[in-house]
């Protein structure tokens, strides 16, 4: 076989699903369009099998490749990332299947199908994924080995095997022990580059954009936004207030982050952690009392934010913290991402004062915005200090106000309407409603939006938050005493912030049930039972997978060796690659020991079968007694001889075959009786 | 494994102590050498490749991915050489040919083990061959071996080469396998000298028996000379053919001194010619060569025996 010989049908059929159990996974993540081009040169491969032809127009494919590469960079546009490479790689390998001919062009496209295998698990990087991978390398594998077989007599599609996808599967499960041990001792590398991944499509939890609706879409969602690991204990639900996004921002109807602000990489604005910096904003904040220690891992998001309880400090290198008390990430969370904090509940950030252009950015409403209400603010401040607007606010929504998922539509002028007309909403809602009228009464007052609560697992004791967990609520500013948390959903729910989420709305959900969604499986005991091992199997997944990185790697090794060095690392290396060939040893061992018990056990039926027939001295031997048998006229005559060499085969030639024996006596025995 | 350079050479000497020529070959530890392929750095370098996407995006599981396909280039050494190891190589019974001509060698290869051979690749010479040995099965491959000269024939050391299963690694082995191939000498038919010629028509030994003489028929072109009646060509009654009617009863003796003028091997081509021709003739033919005596005959069994003494003649066995 030379490089230059042809593919068979068989090889080409078995490159054709490695490609295709391979990209199918990507594609999912990507824009339609790519799967179409690529599937589109399949099709046209098929044509052109069916109609005997063999290459395809050399023009037509410069012109598909082209409008390829046109796509990618019309829908990207340069710098290009991870989603675009994948995007002309997965597309490529489907086109090169197209003019695919000889086994040198067969091969390449297999190593590429075994990158595109690593590009998978930059999309998703759960168990399911992972095992998918795993799948789809075995596929590729298989297709590999099928290149390695003789194409003779392979020209008929009907010769098509799945044989060779179970022994690379084997060979897949026998590599595995070697994989496991090169991934506990690898030493990490830092990035080089850290090219950002976005997958806008992979885009999850909140966003940088409040409107009225927003996080109402995210309450229907059981999806797991992010999991906590608390050291100590953990906080009461109401004290769990996940701060994600400041939005400052506020146009009439929704609240943003003002476009500045959104600029992971200015340095002015977010002090980054092991640099040096004109500004720290760490020392804006007075941190007082006991603070909590714990571990987020925190669900590819594709953002650059991060979550934690107020006020946070972060040990990671690397990462920030903004003037507005937030963590980032210098680059959008595309993995699954772990970060350990330490939290001082009790805090005054910024105490001293706002400089002119913040406390400006806090105040602003769109002038003319909301007329009712900054008259009723007004006619508050008529009452007393602005102090009380906070108060006043917070009897208003407690006294004639609903909090419900089912919110009515408002118009342009939501904060009014909702105020006089509605009087029922979502935490966006009251959130947004409690900024306009503190800023209305001159308290620089800001949305804050984050998560709120968390499940915890009955069993591993870790926080589980949901997407469900969503929240808005609002900090305002007073002097000496900083920024204090306000939550309006409080003041109309408190339940909701004292139970949770998940509870308060089961009653609300009960009407139509789903036994598929999220309080539907709450529900049902055993459901629940099942999503919560299989969270637990996540978080596990999470812990020492995902999060298996230099510094794990070192508590893990030094837990296990006493202490890290070269010399302990040998040793064990050594040692572990030992008992594994010693356990492939015993396997080996105790499976020939199966097979001689087998056998003496085959002999003894034998033996006892023959008696029947002849007298069987103590000292003779099997072919004495096959000899006796043989010497007797009788129709099995033929099969006690073909049974005697078989045994003689097994015994001696160690060649013999057991089921064939098993076989001939079966059928012996049924004779006799 | 051809080649005159120095390397080669040493290497040659260094595999033929190592691995002397044997009658069956069985392919182990000692004898199977392992070393990656092309292909195999390609896909390491792939490997490599996955590794960097992994460290770059900092992504334990592309990692995970990068070790799983270094661990699956280890493990294939294994399943590579497993592929090989434990098979048994031997060569059958091959039918003589005549010089010039190719050998058809069977080359057996026996599997003991409970698993597929596959894709066992033999390279003889310039020529590859390729088959999948069953699990606790024989197959046969059919090598040719191309002829020069008479005698016995060497079977060369080969090359037993498999890559199975992920041509990642190439397993081989430089079985050097004793065969019996035997070689005729090329038949070359020649006129044997007139004296001779005289002189067996002359006056054959007493106990040659009587000559079934037939009478003459009109000499047609193409008659072997032996057959032409030169008493009568020379009496000057022109050229007939002497037609012999009985088939078993008129030994000739094939003679190497009846080839007096001409050098061994012509001789004996000349000879075997003659007696392929007996055969063919179905007359009873004898051989004359040197010491050795072989009682005049016919058959397919005869005829062996006295091509095999014309092919070794000369011949010491020490090559056996």
């Amino acid at each position: 076989m030379s490089a230059n010989s042809e593919l068979s049908r068989i090889q080409q059929l078995w490159i054709v699903i490695a490609v295709l159990v391979v990209c199918i996974p990507i594609w999912y993540w990507l824009p339609l369009w790519v799967p179409a081009i690529a599937c589109g040169g399949l099709a046209w491969r098929a044509c052109l099998l069916w109609q005997g032809k063999s290459s395809p127009n050399r023009l037509l494919m410069a012109l598909v490749a082209l409008a390829l590469a046109m796509g990618v960079i019309w829908h990207y546009r340069p710098p290009l990332g991870v989603e675009p490479m994948s995007a002309i790689l997965s597309a490529c390998a489907a086109l090169k299947f197209l003019e695919m001919r000889r086994l040198a062009e067969g091969r390449m496209l297999i190593l590429l199908c075994y990158f595109l295998g690593g590009v998978q698990l930059i999309f998703s990087q759960d168990i399911g994924g992972f095992v998918l991978c795993l799948v789809s390398i075995a596929v590729t594998l298989a297709a590999h080995t099928n290149l390695n077989r003789d194409n003779e007599g392979q020209y008929d599609i009907h010769q098509f095997r799945m044989e060779s996808l179970w022994q690379m599967g084997r060979l897949v499960v026998i590599s595995l022990p070697l994989t496991l041990l090169i991934f506990v001792l690898a030493p990490r590398l830092p990035s080089f580059t850290l090219v950002p991944v976005e997958v806008e499509k992979a885009r999850s939890g909140i966003s940088d954009f409040m409107d009225p609706g927003s996080v109402t879409s995210l309450g229907l969602s059981g999806e797991v936004a992010f999991r906590v690991d608390f050291e100590g204990e953990v906080p009461p639900p109401q004290d769990r207030y996940w701060r994600g996004l400041v939005l400052t921002q506020f146009d009439g109807n929704a609240w943003s982050v003002p476009p500045e602000a959104r600029n992971t990489r200015d340095g002015e604005r977010i002090t980054w952690n092991g640099r040096n910096s004109r500004e720290d904003w760490r020392d804006q904040i007075e941190l007082l009392g006991d603070p909590i220690r714990y571990q987020i891992y925190l669900e590819p998001t594709h953002r650059p934010w991060l979550f934690a309880l107020p006020a946070a400090r972060i040990d990671e290198p690397g990462l920030g913290l903004t003037r507005d008390n937030n963590l980032v990430s210098p680059v959008p969370v595309a993995k699954t991402f772990r970060y350990g904090v330490t939290s001082w509940p009790e805090y005054l950030h910024q105490p001293e004062g706002l400089s002119p252009e913040q406390r400006l950015q806090n105040l602003r409403v769109p002038p003319g915005n909301s007329p009712m209400s900054r008259e009723l603010v007004n006619s508050w401040l008529a009452q007393g200090p602005p102090e009380q607007v906070v108060m006043r606010i917070f009897q208003l929504f407690n006294s004639e106000f609903t909090y419900t998922l089912d919110t009515p539509t408002y118009g342009d002028s939501v904060v009014d309407e909702f105020l006089f007309d509605g009087k029922a909403g979502f935490c966006e809602h009251f959130a947004s409603a409690a900024a306009v009228m503190l800023r209305m009464a001159g308290i620089p007052t800001r949305v804050v939006a984050g998560y709120q609560g968390g499940e915890l697992h009955p069993s591993q004791d870790y926080l589980i938050v949901h997407q469900f967990n969503a929240h808005a609520w609002v900090e305002f500013w007073l002097p000496e005493r900083g920024w204090r948390r306000f939550d309006p959903t409080a003041a109309v729910a408190p339940e909701r912030i004292e139970m949770g989420f998940e509870d308060f709305f089961a009653d609300q959900e009960a009407n139509n049930q789903n036994p598929f969604s999220f309080a539907g499986m709450r529900n049902m005991p055993l459901m629940n039972w099942v999503r919560l091992q299989f969270d637990s199997l996540n978080y596990a997944w999470l812990s020492w997978v995902l999060g298996y990185d230099s510094q794990a790697q070192f508590d893990f090794l030094s837990g296990l060796l006493g202490e890290v060095s070269p010399l302990r690392i040998t040793v064990a290396l050594a040692a572990s690659l030992l008992s594994c060939w010693a356990l492939f040893r015993l396997v080996n061992w105790l499976r020939n020991r199966l097979r001689l018990g087998a056998q003496q056990q085959m002999m003894r039926d034998y033996l006892k079968l023959a008696s029947r027939r002849v007298s069987v001295e103590p000292g003779d031997t099997l072919s004495r007694v096959t000899q006796k048998l043989a010497s007797n006229e009788s129709p099995a005559r033929q099969s006690w001889l073909a049974l005697g060499r078989e045994l003689e085969k097994l015994l001696y030639a160690g060649s013999g075959d057991l089921a064939e024996c098993r076989r001939l006596l079966r059928n012996l025995r049924r004779q006799q009786a | 494994m051809a080649g005159n350079g120095f390397v080669q050479r040493r290497l040659q000497r260094w595999q033929n102590n190592r691995q002397p020529r044997a009658e069956c070959e069985a392919l182990t530890q000692r004898n199977l050498y392992i070393l990656p392929t092309g292909h195999g750095f390609h896909f390491i370098g792939v490997a490599g490749l996955v590794w960097l996407l992994g460290t770059n995006y900092e992504n334990n599981l592309v990692l995970m991915l990068a070790f799983l396909l270094a661990a699956i280039f280890v493990t294939s050494i294994f399943a590579t050489h497993r592929n090989l190891e434990g098979l048994q190589i031997q060569v059958g019974d091959t039918d003589p040919v005549f010089a010039g001509q190719d050998l058809e060698v069977p080359l057996i290869l026996s599997n003991d083990s409970r698993v597929w051979r596959r894709q066992v690749q033999v390279r003889y010479g310039e020529r590859d061959y390729s088959c999948d040995v069953a699990p606790l099965a024989q197959d046969k491959l059919s090598i040719r071996v191309p002829t020069q000269q008479r005698g016995w024939q060497q079977f060369e050391r080969m090359r037993v080469r498999g890559t199975f299963p992920l041509d990642l690694f190439s397993c081989w082995s430089w079985p050097c396998l004793r065969g019996r191939l035997l070689v005729y000498p090329k038949p070359v038919p020649r006129p044997i000298s007139r004296e001779e010629e005289q002189g067996e028509g002359r006056g054959a030994p007493a106990g040659r028996g009587i000559d079934d003489f037939a009478g003459l028929e009109e000499w047609r072109p193409g008659v072997s000379p032996q057959r032409i009646a030169w008493k009568q060509y020379s009496a000057g009654r022109g050229m007939f053919e002497k037609r012999f009617e009985a088939v078993a009863c008129n030994p000739a003796w094939i003679d190497f001194e009846h080839y007096s003028g001409l050098g061994v091997e012509e001789r004996l081509s000349a000879m075997c010619a003659k007696a392929l021709e007996m055969e063919s003739l179905g007359q009873s033919y004898g051989l004359k060569l040197g010491r050795q005596r072989i009682a005049p005959a016919q058959g397919e069994r005869h005829l062996r025996e006295l091509l095999t003494s014309l092919a070794l003649y000369g011949e010491t066995d020490e090559r056996q």
